[in-house]
Formats: C-alpha cells, sequence, structure tokens
C-alpha cells in the first residue's frame, strides 16, 4: 500500500512533502535530499572547478545552504532544478572570486577521488578511458565558464535544455548557443592537443 | 527551409544532434545532412565530443563529506538555537519588567565598550606595520587564518588546509599561483604564519581539529606539535 502510494505520488508533491517536513524538523528529509543528490552536486561541483579538494569544499557549502533555505522552498521549480542551481549559484560565487589554475595534463588530484568503474569494461579498457577521462576533463577546464556550465549540466548531468534553462534562469535559446559553443571550444582544445 | 548552400550552423547541429529540434526542423535538418558531407563531418565532430564527455566516469564523493556536513549542519543548528532560546526567553518577558530594562542597560554598556575599545585596537592597528602580530603569539603554535572561508596554517614553505581528523589536508604550496596569491593578498599572515613549526612541505598530511578552530592539534612525524588556543582574525 505504502510503496503504491509513492510511486503514485507526484515528483512535485514529494518535493513539497520533503521541503515541509524539513521545514517541521524532520531530520530525514534532508538525509534523503541529500543522498539522492550527494553524487550529482559533487560530480557537478568537480567539472565546474577541475580538483577533488574544490569539489568537496563546494559540495558541503551547496548543502549547507540547501539545508538552510529548504523549507523555503515552494515548487515553483522541481526541488532537483533548485538544488542544481543552489549549488551552481554557489561555485559561481566561490570560484568567480578566487581564480583557480587552469588545469593542466599532469595526473591531477583527482585521482585521489575514486572514480566508480564502469562494471561493462575490462581493466584495460578502464585504464585507457581514465588517460582520456582526464584528458578530457582538463579540456573542460579550458573552455569559458558559462560554456562549461551548459554542457556539463548537458552532457555530463543529462538534463534537458528546458531544466538547463531554468537552472541558469536563461532562455532555451542562450541555453541551446552556450551547449553548442561549449561543444565546439571543446572540440578545438581537443584537437589542438591531438 | 534551409538552403544547402547556406550550411547548417553549430547551434541547429548541436541541438539536432540532443533530439531538441522540433520534428519539421529535424526533418529539415536531416535532409541538408544527407547531401552536405561538410555538415555531416561537423556534426560527426560534435558527435565525438559528446560521446567523449559521456565516457567520463562519475566520481565518488569522499566518504567523510556527509559526516562534514552532518557536523557543519549541527555546529549551525546550535548556534541558532542558542538564539532561538535567548528569543524566546526574551519574549516571554514583560517589556515592563525590571529584569528587562536590566538586560537592555547591560547590553547596552557591553556593546559600548566593544566597539569603543575594538575602534581603539583597529586604528592602533592601522598605524603599525602592515604585518600585524598576533596578541600573545606563542613559539611553536600553528596559527589559524581564515581565507575564503578556509582555515589554514602554514607548514614550511606551504600552506595546509586545516582538516577534520581522517581527512588528508589539503597543501597549497607557496610557490604555487594560489599561494603567491594568498601571501600577496595576506601579508599581515605571512608575517603571523611565520610563527609557525618549520616541518615537511608539499606534503599532505592528516590533520585532526577537534570541531572549531580554536583547539587545532596537528600532527606530523614527530607527533602532536600545535598549541593554537586563540585564532588570529583578519585585522
Amino acid at each position: 500500500m505504502m510503496q503504491a502510494m509513492a510511486v503514485d505520488a507526484s515528483p512535485r508533491q514529494r518535493d513539497l512533502d520533503l521541503a515541509e517536513r524539513h521545514r517541521h524538523g524532520d531530520g530525514e528529509a534532508f538525509a534523503e535530499v541529500y543522498r539522492e543528490y550527494e553524487s550529482t552536486v559533487y560530480n557537478l561541483a568537480l567539472r565546474m572547478a577541475g580538483n577533488p579538494f574544490d569539489a568537496a569544499d563546494l559540495t558541503q557549502e551547496a548543502f549547507l545552504r540547501v539545508h538552510r533555505h529548504l523549507g523555503k522552498f515552494r515548487g515553483r521549480s522541481s526541488l532537483k532544478t533548485w538544488i542544481f542551481r543552489v549549488a551552481l549559484n554557489h561555485c559561481r560565487s566561490r570560484l568567480g572570486r578566487r581564480r583557480l589554475p587552469t588545469q593542466s595534463l599532469e595526473p591531477l588530484p583527482g585521482e585521489l577521488a575514486p572514480q566508480i568503474p564502469d562494471p561493462r569494461r575490462g581493466p584495460e579498457e578502464r585504464a585507457l578511458a581514465r588517460d582520456e577521462g582526464r584528458r578530457v576533463a582538463a579540456a573542460l577546464g579550458r573552455i569559458p565558464v558559462q560554456f562549461r556550465e551548459a554542457v556539463v549540466l548537458r552532457d555530463l548531468q543529462d538534463l534537458s535544455y528546458e531544466e538547463i534553462a531554468a537552472v541558469l534562469g536563461v532562455r532555451i535559446g542562450t541555453v541551446r548557443s552556450r551547449i553548442a559553443r561549449g561543444r565546439q571550444r571543446l572540440r578545438e582544445v581537443l584537437e589542438e592537443e591531438n | 527551409m534551409i538552403a544547402q548552400a547556406i550550411h547548417l550552423d553549430d547551434d541547429l547541429l548541436s541541438a539536432y544532434l540532443d533530439g531538441e529540434l522540433p520534428e519539421r526542423q529535424a526533418e529539415t535538418v536531416e535532409s541538408h545532412l544527407t547531401d552536405c558531407p561538410g555538415c555531416r563531418a561537423r556534426l560527426d565532430g560534435l558527435r565525438r565530443v559528446v560521446h567523449a564527455l559521456g565516457r567520463l566516469e562519475r566520481a565518488a564523493p569522499p566518504q567523510v563529506l556527509a559526516q562534514r556536513v552532518e557536523r557543519r549542519i549541527a555546529l549551525a543548528e546550535g548556534q541558532s538555537g542558542l538564539f532561538e532560546r535567548l528569543e524566546s526567553n526574551l519574549r516571554g518577558l514583560s517589556l515592563e519588567s525590571p529584569m528587562v530594562v536590566t538586560f537592555a542597560v547591560v547590553l547596552a554598556l557591553a556593546t559600548m565598550v566593544y566597539l569603543v575599545s575594538h575602534g581603539v585596537a583597529r586604528q592602533q592597528g592601522d598605524a603599525a606595520a602592515p604585518t600585524a602580530q598576533p596578541a600573545e603569539p606563542v613559539r611553536g603554535s600553528i596559527a589559524v587564518t581564515q581565507v575564503d572561508g578556509h582555515s589554514l596554517v602554514r607548514r614550511g614553505n606551504a600552506w595546509v588546509e586545516v582538516a577534520a581528523l581522517g581527512e588528508i589536508a589539503r597543501p597549497v604550496p607557496l610557490d604555487s599561483e594560489a599561494g603567491r596569491e594568498l601571501a600577496g593578498r595576506h601579508p599581515w599572515a605571512a608575517g603571523l604564519l611565520g610563527l609557525a613549526v618549520e616541518g615537511s612541505a608539499h606534503e599532505a598530511m592528516p590533520v585532526d581539529a577537534s570541531g572549531d578552530a580554536e583547539a587545532v592539534v596537528l600532527r606530523d612525524g614527530d607527533g602532536v606539535v600545535n598549541l593554537c588556543r586563540r585564532c588570529p582574525t583578519e585585522p
């Protein structure tokens, strides 16, 4: 019965329920949100900052903001979009203030962050994928932030153009243009390195 | 209609790749691609980029991250709880109550004393050399400085971020761009941090912090070396 109710509940209603429970001091509500979005927010921060140290800090601070403001969430967007917006705004504000060094092609401290291995790949293929991944991640760090945000949200977080527009607070046409230009720049950077 | 001589722009190709074009526009793009090898090559180039991004593996967040978040929330809630309790206690008192009047007078006096002493100290600090020293420097202590919300200590020629027990502290070498920027922006801190115990540099080291920066315990190969009791604040 409970399971059927959970399936029937619309995602929006579930988001609102979480916010309501949080407002009334139910600690488990935030814990649920954290469990669901920790990896997403961390990976967003990792690709924006380029290293796991900043990514961990950014994730922590973003979730503190989520915790502080979750009670005010009114469902005007989905909780997912809202959390992305909170996290990305925090990344922008922190990374904008600090001029982070651009990423190099040397092994990054990112090596310290355990990757989640794809079980479909063998060890050799995984090693090659790691090298390739390092190269692509470094190239990503070399494209302008506005384009990087759009590409990361689309190609790594799998958001639709509509969702990205809601996260970034821009029109869909702008999203389309930023994604295209970001991919184009990425292609140029990768080709330069070849 | 998209004429073949014009070619498709990147926005269109990229949106087509994502399946984000309306059906009729997508058909027009497909029709153009059939006869235009140049646009097909550009589409392939974009497809390779998307494919490469799709092969980036997701990283697992550090295991201690959830604990860190939990600890910070508990700390924040503890502080707000204190204010809420104070507020609620005050709400329970009548405005005419002698206790309220006494409290208000004491609070006002305390504020005045703080502002006057703080202002004087600030003026004296401004007149002094830019490398202000902490009031009671203790040789061998680790001074902690706050930079952009990070607690940093100087170890040899590196800055190290104070981390919780079990975490790996993050070194920021002084000869790195970030280190130079840090030293450039905080010359007072460079003088202050000169008091830090010299040690091995450039290495990540486990740091044991007991929750707040006022009682940091830093361990290295020689054992516990820190005595920082009161952390300096930025002048």
